[in-house]
């Protein structure tokens, strides 16, 4: 499937050309690691804020590749050239949103056990934690992706895209920190898990399509 | 998989108008093309060359009219714009090698147009570390990749030498003689010879079929 | 001009009403407040400090309204390529970003007797914060693009992704406030006489009035605009010939 072959060579071209994972990771180790300087190293303070602090982080390394993520092809002539081959745009849109998970979500999932540990989670809070990640790093690609579509050919792109994809990202934020809180105060976060995966279901369906629309409208324009 | 007959897979054209933006680019547009003919497209800047060009390639739909391609569906246009869709930070082989998958094309396809635009030497450069005639006839590179039946060049002479310039000629004049159709806009005359040509600047755009005098 | 055709019949509409939202808007505004200042007592808990709720409660209701019509406006613009649509969403979006500021402020001000502070993260006010967010994305995404059709467009799309978005935005605050239960007290607490509702929905219809009456002096402007744009570009392409 040409998806595949696509996806090979987006990965290929952000790695060679960004560094994007790297990039990625490093910008979430060191922002995390500036909480214990700036709250304090207080044990008990750390591992109650970590959660949010992960996620917090989560969710602002998403946007940090976004402003990117579609224009370069755009302006290098690359989306032309697959729609005049006859690539679907919902092809193309896909592949933006895979290659940024694989990019952003995926080295903030690897490196989440790690800081984790550093603020001073539990074992199984860091469990729930991942878990967590794993529903809702997937709809932070779509819906990130889906506002780097807006912001196509915009002016001020770099503080439209935040303001725009921050906010209809925060019920990840609260049903992803909270399944960890949940589980720290033995409650069970299978509901905040449940909200999680539907919310990601809603944003399957909807995003591609209008990603598609937009990159089709920027094309056009 | 059956052979497509070339004679099934000429353009035709018919009554093509595109608006952009509320401004009428062109109105009613008719032209048709065989295999192994070639449309130069002529006119100033802003007379719509590339638009139609975006057109045809199934880029840009048009406001009403319609283009008649058999073989649409089978990947066999290539349209090379302004935008040459390289990837700099790739070396010429990965770039070449991702058309092929693009295409379906195997090696023989990227060993001959390898050899047809003489870039073997460049194989494992890096696209940025080459020169703009260079990074060019790379992007022409993919003309050759995989069976085409259209190939539609928006300004292909632009950051040319005139050696580049005979090659692509050379290129192109081989091709037309398989019985592939060729659109170039261009506001330069082209060396080819016996070509149609279609002038945008004129309203209504009218085409003749001048002779290369 | 097919374009205008609608906006045509629409300015007319709007121009018969404009006199009457006029009249409505002062009468409602004058009964209202006297209601809610004078006629109408203190909170029994409260006190005087309830009747901020006559500002407040309606200047909610209005910016979700607002933020309706621009989902809506939008809606029809984009299925339909209803021009009025995409001026209605337009207009609905400085009006509806000043109802939710004021819905904050006016939260803070009575907050401030209520909780003791001025921001408590409430779940409504949190809720009202991320719309704000949203009428501002809305309207700096729309004016970011040098083709204006296309900036409508994309506003557009942007503005139906924050409707879908919105219940669930609520939801997840609401969900977030029990979870973390921040303060004892909570606005559910008043219960609403007769004589607060009264004056509650004089306000309402005064909001209301006021949000029509600036609505349609935006939509006249924008249509002042495209005339004026049309009107150049039609001599300069004269001038041209």
């Amino acid at each position: 499937m040409f998806l595949f072959e696509l996806l090979k060579n987006e990965i290929k071209i952000s790695s060679l050309n960004r560094g994007d994972s790297l990039f990625v990771a490093i910008f979430f180790l060191v922002t995390i690691s500036l909480f214990p300087l700036g709250v304090g190293p207080d044990t008990i303070t750390l591992s109650r804020i970590a959660p949010g602090i992960i996620w917090i982080m989560a969710l602002l390394t998403s946007i940090v590749s976004l402003d990117r993520l579609l224009s370069d092809d755009l302006d290098d002539g690359t989306t032309e050239m697959l729609v005049s081959s006859n690539i679907d745009y919902t092809i193309i849109a896909l592949t933006k949103i895979i290659t940024h998970w694989l990019t952003t979500g995926l080295p903030v999932i690897l490196m989440a056990p790690l800081l984790g540990l550093a603020l001073q989670m539990q074992g199984s809070s860091i469990g729930t934690l991942i878990i967590s990640l794993f529903c809702g790093t997937p709809t932070l690609s779509l819906i990130g992706t889906f506002g780097s579509a807006l912001t196509l050919n915009a002016k001020h792109r770099g503080i439209l895209i935040p303001l725009l994809v921050l906010p209809l990202n925060i019920p990840i934020l609260i049903f992803g920190s909270s399944c960890v809180t949940l589980d720290n105060i033995n409650f069970d976060p299978n509901g905040s898990f449940l909200v999680m995966i539907g919310i990601l279901l809603i944003a399957i369906t909807l995003c591609p399509l209008a990603i598609s629309i937009l990159l089709k409208m920027s094309i056009e324009k | 998989m059956s052979i497509q007959q070339p004679s099934v897979s000429k353009l035709i054209v018919s009554n093509l108008s595109t608006s952009r933006g509320g401004k009428m680019i062109f109105d009613k547009l008719s032209f048709s093309l065989a295999p192994g003919e070639i449309l130069l497209v002529k006119g100033e800047n802003g007379s719509g060359k590339s638009t139609l060009l975006s057109n045809l390639a199934n880029i840009l739909p048009p406001t009403s009219g319609k283009i008649c391609l058999e073989t649409r569906k089978t990947q066999k246009v290539r349209y090379i714009g302004h935008k040459l869709a390289i990837k700099t930070t790739l070396t010429v082989r990965q770039n070449l090698s991702f058309w092929c998958k693009l295409y379906n094309a195997n090696n023989k396809f990227f060993e001959k147009s390898v050899k047809d635009f003489s870039l073997s030497h460049f194989l494992d450069f890096q696209i940025n570390k080459l020169s703009a005639g260079l990074i060019k006839r790379v992007s022409l590179a993919r003309l050759l990749i995989g069976e085409s039946l259209l190939w539609i060049l928006d300004e292909p002479y632009i950051n040319m030498d005139k050696k580049n310039i005979e090659l692509l000629n050379k290129v192109i004049e081989i091709n037309l003689n398989k019985g592939i159709m060729v659109v170039i806009a261009s506001h330069q005359p082209i060396q080819i010879d016996s070509h149609k040509s279609l002038d945008l600047a004129f309203s209504p755009p009218y085409l003749s079929n001048s002779q290369e005098d | 001009m097919h374009f205008m055709a609608n906006p045509n019949i629409f300015s007319k509409i709007m121009e018969a009403l404009i006199p009457w939202v006029i009249v409505i808007f002062v009468f409602s505004g004058t009964l209202g407040l006297i209601f809610a200042l004078f006629i109408s007592p203190p909170d029994y808990q409260q006190g005087d400090s309830v009747r901020i709720m006559y500002v407040h409660v309606p200047s909610a209701w209005m910016a979700l309204f607002s933020y309706l019509m621009i989902a809506l406006g939008s809606l029809s613009f984009l299925i339909w390529r209803h021009p009025v649509g995409s001026l209605i969403a337009k207009a609905s979006a400085p009006v509806g970003a000043i109802f939710t500021i004021l819905c904050l402020v006016t939260g803070m001000i009575w907050g401030k007797p209520m909780w003791g502070t001025y921001w408590v993260w409430d779940a409504r006010l949190t809720s009202m914060l991320i719309l704000l967010f949203l009428f501002i994305g809305y309207m700096l995404i729309g004016n970011a693009f040098e083709n204006q059709n296309h900036g409508n467009k994309v506003a557009s799309i942007f503005a139906l992704a924050g409707s879908i978005n919105l219940p669930i935005i609520k939801f997840s605050v609401d969900w977030w406030n029990t979870l973390h239960q921040p303060s004892i007290f909570s606005m559910k607490g008043i219960s609403v006489s007769n004589e607060m509702l009264t004056p509650l929905f004089l306000m309402a219809i005064c909001f209301q009035s006021y949000y029509l009456l600036i609505l349609f002096m935006n939509i006249k402007k924008q249509i002042a605009i495209i005339k004026i744009n049309n009107h150049i570009i039609l001599s300069i392409s004269k001038k041209e010939k």
